[in-house]
């Protein structure tokens, strides 16, 4: 790595620190090994002659190759993003050079991290001795820039970094702006209590702007104490934005391969809220994490046990059960047009010849009984099981011509 | 004491004309929608009795005609939005097939606008509850099929 001319931003740590072509993407990383950024790399071969003659670690000539693998169950997990919140641009993200977000925040305070735990301002390197956190940046939102739903982890992490900070920094004050502190987890409510007694200011309103102070980079935060009912204008060496998460930029791509519905702010859809929380609407289907809604640690892990369970049900039973709902062919009826098998989008049904006349046939195991046949056949042949035609008559009989006049 | 039929009548008297409206959705959109609305207590008129099928295409065009001959005054389809059906592509199926039904209405004399097809998702049922209102509206304004009409 040593050798390595090509010189990157990292971008675990957001940019914040260098990094070579050749890297661990962060000492966590599982598998501990190396991966080259083929974007940036210019084939010198200097690292090849670093690995040495005997080990041949690094293949340059290496393909990107798609690899194909049969499986019968799938679990989503594809995670979040974070929400840009330089769109809520009076909070001057991307405008002011010590307006951070909690991301970054978390870069800078890891003892492993571009500063090596030491926070920093990042216009001039000093330690802060103010710092304003800034809660629902972009959550709660309703004035259509940023999201309507609460992003659910933002206060806990908040809390741990107010934590953070009294621990590491000593008389360094946060000033944590809220608009109400959901510690809806066990053992999360002591939590926030360890923290308000640790010295953390809370104030209880939404941050209405943030100004910087040209000369000396301080940030002047404008919020309304909803408690002491006045106007607060406070000024801090640096402001840190809880920013709202949203789904995945390609989320719409990835639910349409699997058949997934999204709900209306975008997150993947559970089949039943309460009863389902793991599965879809398609069989074989499962997700885990936040890619399904806004979730904390505890809950992710609790969640990708549940898909994996349910994901192994069918792997276990070695067999699939089959829903009752597939069509039958009334062989009397079928005039054998064979207008119902190029509907089919599951190619379920075939025409046969049977006593000398050609009939469709069904393969039950691949009809899903969504009746497109059903409901196309002119002749009234096929027979929809659960939803045949005499039933459906019979219902919309009931309801225009029995029972009320 | 009055019978039973006696009542009725009494009622069907004072009662004015209400419309009667069929709605076909589908399972895994349009229903769950529709539930979703009752579970979150969104009101909306009554004036729709809707009958589960597992896709919109399971809409027989012979259903919607029926369903005029017996005195609906209007007919709902409503399923997935289109790239979402369940079943790949019923609903793209069921909108030529409504098409079809329209063009019918249009050449016997019934107004086109007492047939209409609606996409909505499990995850709207604010929405749901915004299209029973607009379809009870129209057909309001519509008033009562002429098929009932000639009738009586």
């Amino acid at each position: 790595m040593q050798s390595v001319p090509v010189i990157k931003p990292n971008v675990f740590e957001i940019g914040m620190k260098p990094r070579k072509a050749i890297y661990i993407n962060h000492p966590q990383v599982v598998p501990l090994i190396y991966t080259i950024d083929f974007n940036a790399c210019v084939k010198c071969g200097l690292c090849v002659t670093a690995c040495g003659p005997e080990k041949r670690a690094i293949d340059l000539n290496m393909q990107d190759e798609f690899i194909k693998v049969k499986v019968g169950t799938v679990i989503l997990a594809t995670g979040y993003d974070i929400f840009p919140i330089e769109n809520k641009q009076e909070w001057g993200y991307k405008r002011y050079e010590n307006v951070i977000t909690s991301l970054e925040f978390e870069r800078l305070i890891c003892a492993s991290g571009p500063t090596g735990g030491h926070l920093v301002r990042p216009s001039d390197g000093q330690t802060p001795m103010r710092v304003a956190f800034v809660l629902c940046a972009g959550s709660r939102d309703n004035t259509g820039i940023g999201k309507p739903y609460c992003s659910r982890f933002c206060c806990m992490y908040s809390l741990k970094h107010a934590h953070q900070i009294v621990e590491k920094i000593p008389g360094c004050v946060p000033y944590i702006f809220y608009m109400d502190i959901r510690s809806f987890g066990k053992m999360y409510e002591e939590f926030y209590y360890r923290i308000q007694n640790e010295g953390a200011k809370f104030i209880r309103g939404r941050v209405a702007n943030i100004l910087e102070d040209p000369k000396t980079k301080n940030l002047h935060v404008y919020a309304d104490d909803t408690l002491l009912d006045r106007p607060v204008d406070m000024e801090v060496d640096l402001v840190v934005l809880a920013a709202a998460i949203e789904p995945k930029a390609d989320t719409n791509r990835t639910r349409k391969l699997f058949g997934v519905s999204c709900s209306q702010d975008g997150w993947l859809l559970e089949a039943h809220p309460k009863l389902n929380p793991c599965g879809t609407t398609t069989a074989g289907v499962f997700l885990a994490g936040v890619c399904q809604g806004p979730k904390d640690i505890p809950d992710t892990v609790a969640q990708a046990e549940g898909a994996a369970s349910a994901a192994s049900i069918p792997i276990h039973m070695g067999e699939v059960e089959l829903e009752p709902y597939f069509a039958q062919c009334i062989e009397e009826k079928c005039a054998g047009c064979g207008m119902c098998v190029n509907l089919c989008p599951y190619s379920a049904l075939s025409l046969v010849e049977k006593n000398g006349r050609t009939v469709m046939q069904v393969t039950e195991a691949k009809c899903k009984g969504c009746g497109t046949c059903g409901g196309f056949c002119p002749g009234g042949a096929i027979w929809m099981q659960h939803f045949a035609t005499p039933q459906i008559v019979a219902q919309i009989d009931a309801f225009l011509l029995g029972g009320e006049e | 004491m009055r019978s039973f039929s006696e009542v009725k009548s009494k009622m069907a008297d004072n009662k004015e004309w209400k419309p009667k409206i069929l709605g076909m959705v589908c399972n895994w959109c349009s229903y769950a929608g529709a539930d979703l609305a009752g579970g979150g207590r969104i009101q909306y008129p009554p004036d729709v009795r809707i009958i589960r099928v597992m896709c919109t295409g399971r809409f027989d065009s012979l259903f919607v005609l029926k369903a005029f001959a017996d005195g609906a005054d209007g007919v709902l389809i409503s399923g997935c939005h289109f790239g979402d059906c369940h079943y790949l592509e019923g609903n793209f199926k069921a909108a030529k097939r409504m098409f079809m039904v329209k063009r019918l209405m249009k050449s016997i004399g019934l107004d086109d606008r007492r047939f209409r097809m609606t996409f909505v998702s499990a995850s709207e049922g604010a929405k749901w509850a915004a299209v029973i209102t607009d379809v009870v509206k129209t057909i309001n304004e519509l008033g009562p099929s002429p098929i009932t009409e000639f009738r009586k």
